[in-house]
C-alpha cells in the first residue's frame, strides 16, 4: 500500500474534518494527517512548511463552500504561492456539491487533480492512491 | 362604419383625428380597425398608414398574448417554488427530529455504558442536527417575507425606537452608542421593516471592533423617487470581494465559533428591500466600519 508523508484537509464543518481524518488515519495510509478549517489556515499552513523546511503535504482535500475565503478564493491565492509547493502537492477538492458547474470549473482549473463528493470514502481513498501515487513507487 | 354617401374617405383634418383616435384604441386594446377601414384613406399616403395601423394593431396583440402566457408561467413557477420551500422544509423536520429524538435518548439512557468516543459522536449528532433545525426554520422565514402582507404607513422613528426598545439588553451590555436622526414615513410592511433594522442594527453590535464602543447611526435622505436609508457603523469593516456574496442565504465570513450565526441576516433584509421594490447596498473598508444603505420608494 502506498503511504503518504502527510495529507491535509481544509474544511470548515468540524465532523467533517473528525471523520476524514479518522477514515485516513485508519487507512494507514498517511504519517500524518493536518486538518485546517479555513482556506486562510490551510494557505499559512503552505507557506509555513515552506519556509520551515518542513515537508509539504502530498495531498490536500479541499472544501468549497466556506465562510470567508472559499475553495475557490483558496485556490487563486494557491496559485500565486511559490511553484516548487504546487508541484508538491496534489489537490483534490472535496465537495457536496453537485452543481455540474462546481465540478466543471474545477475540471478546467490546471491546480486541481479531481474532484469528488462527500461522503469521502475508504473506498475514494484508495483510488486516489492508486491512481495519483502508485506509480511513484515507495 | 357608417357610411356618408359613396365615398367614405375623410379630409386631412379629420383623417389625424381618425388615426389619433385609433392609435388611443390599439394602446388600449380595443381597436376594429380592419380592411374595411381602408374605405376612409383618400389617397395611398393615408392607405399606407392604415396599413400600418393594422400591422401594429397586429403586433401589439401578439406581444401582448405572449406576455401575458410568460406572466401566467411566471406565476405559476413563483407559486411552485414558495411551495416547494415551505414543504421540503417542514418535511425536512420529521426525520430530523427523530434523530435528535434518539441521539438524546441515547446520550441520556446510555450516558455510563457509553465510552468518550461514543459521547464524542453523539455530540456531534446532536450538534449537527440543531444546526440544521435552525437552518431550516431560517430558511422557512426567509420563504414567508412579504407572504399575505399588508401595505401600511409606517413612522420609521416610532419603529426604530421599538427596535432599539427591544434590543437594549444587548445594547446596554455591549455599551452601545446609537444616534438616530430624524427619519421619514414611509409605505411599507410594518413586520419587515422592523426586522430589517433589526438586522442591520443587530449585526453592526454583533460585528464590532474588540476593545471598543460600538457607534452606530441611522439616517435618511430624500432621492429623486425614494428614501435613502442609512445605518453605519464603526465595526470590524468588510472587504469588497464580499460585498456582494453577504447578501446571499447562508453566506458567512467568519468561522461559526468566532461568530455565531447561520448567515441569513443580510439575505433577509435584502429580500425585504426588494419586495418594497428598494435596493440595498454597503460602503466599507476593512477594519473601517461599514454602512448599509437601503432605498425604499415613496410610493410604494
Amino acid at each position: 500500500m502506498v503511504r503518504l508523508n502527510c495529507v491535509l484537509l481544509i474544511d470548515d464543518d468540524e465532523p467533517t474534518n473528525y471523520l476524514n481524518e479518522k477514515l485516513i488515519r485508519e487507512a494507514g495510509c498517511a504519517d500524518t494527517v493536518v486538518t485546517k478549517e479555513s482556506g486562510e489556515e490551510g494557505l499559512e499552513y503552505l507557506v509555513s512548511c515552506a519556509e520551515g523546511n518542513i515537508a509539504l503535504p502530498d495531498l490536500i482535500f479541499l472544501d468549497i463552500n466556506m465562510p470567508a475565503m472559499n475553495g475557490w478564493e483558496f485556490l487563486e491565492e494557491y496559485r500565486k504561492l511559490d511553484e516548487s509547493i504546487q508541484s508538491q502537492v496534489l489537490l483534490i477538492m472535496l465537495s457536496t456539491s453537485l452543481n455540474p458547474d462546481d465540478h466543471k470549473r474545477a475540471e478546467e482549473m490546471q491546480e486541481v487533480a479531481g474532484f469528488i463528493h462527500k461522503p469521502f470514502t475508504t473506498i475514494t481513498l484508495e483510488e486516489i492512491l492508486e491512481d495519483y501515487f502508485k506509480s511513484n513507487g515507495n | 362604419m357608417q357610411s356618408e354617401g359613396m365615398n367614405d374617405s375623410l379630409g386631412k383634418e379629420d383623417f389625424l383625428e381618425f388615426v389619433f383616435k385609433e392609435l388611443m384604441a390599439i394602446s388600449k386594446g380595443t381597436s376594429t380597425l380592419d380592411e374595411e377601414s381602408f374605405a376612409k384613406a383618400e389617397n395611398q399616403e393615408q392607405l399606407q398608414v392604415l396599413e400600418g395601423l393594422i400591422y401594429l394593431n397586429e403586433d401589439l396583440d401578439l406581444y401582448k398574448t405572449e406576455l401575458n402566457a410568460k406572466v401566467v408561467a411566471l406565476e405559476k413557477k413563483n407559486e411552485e417554488l414558495a411551495q416547494f420551500n415551505y414543504i421540503a422544509s417542514h418535511d425536512l423536520q420529521e426525520p430530523l427530529r427523530t434523530v435528535t429524538s434518539f441521539s438524546k435518548m441515547l446520550a441520556k439512557e446510555n450516558k455510563d455504558t457509553l465510552n468518550e468516543t461514543g459521547l464524542e459522536y453523539l455530540n456531534f449528532i446532536l450538534q449537527a442536527s440543531e444546526r440544521m433545525q435552525q437552518l431550516i426554520m431560517e430558511l422557512l422565514d426567509y420563504s414567508r417575507i412579504g407572504r399575505d402582507k399588508v401595505l401600511v404607513d409606517i413612522d420609521c422613528n416610532r419603529l426604530v425606537e421599538l427596535v432599539l426598545l427591544d434590543m437594549s439588553a444587548v445594547m446596554m451590555d455591549q455599551k452601545a452608542e446609537v444616534r438616530v436622526e430624524e427619519l421619514p414615513e414611509i409605505k411599507g410592511y410594518k413586520t419587515e421593516m422592523r426586522q430589517l433594522f433589526q438586522n442591520l442594527v443587530s449585526n453592526a453590535i454583533k460585528f464590532r471592533k474588540k476593545d471598543s464602543i460600538p457607534k452606530i447611526s441611522i439616517s435618511a435622505e430624500r432621492g429623486d423617487s425614494h428614501w435613502i436609508f442609512k445605518v453605519r457603523d464603526n465595526g470590524i469593516g468588510i472587504a469588497e470581494k464580499h460585498k456582494d456574496r453577504i447578501f446571499g442565504i447562508f453566506q458567512r465570513l467568519h468561522s461559526k465559533k468566532k461568530y455565531e450565526g447561520t448567515g441569513i441576516g443580510l439575505a433577509h433584509c435584502k429580500k425585504i428591500v426588494e419586495i418594497h421594490n428598494g435596493e440595498i447596498w454597503l460602503d466599507s473598508e476593512l477594519g473601517e466600519g461599514s454602512t448599509f444603505y437601503f432605498k425604499i420608494p415613496y410610493n410604494y
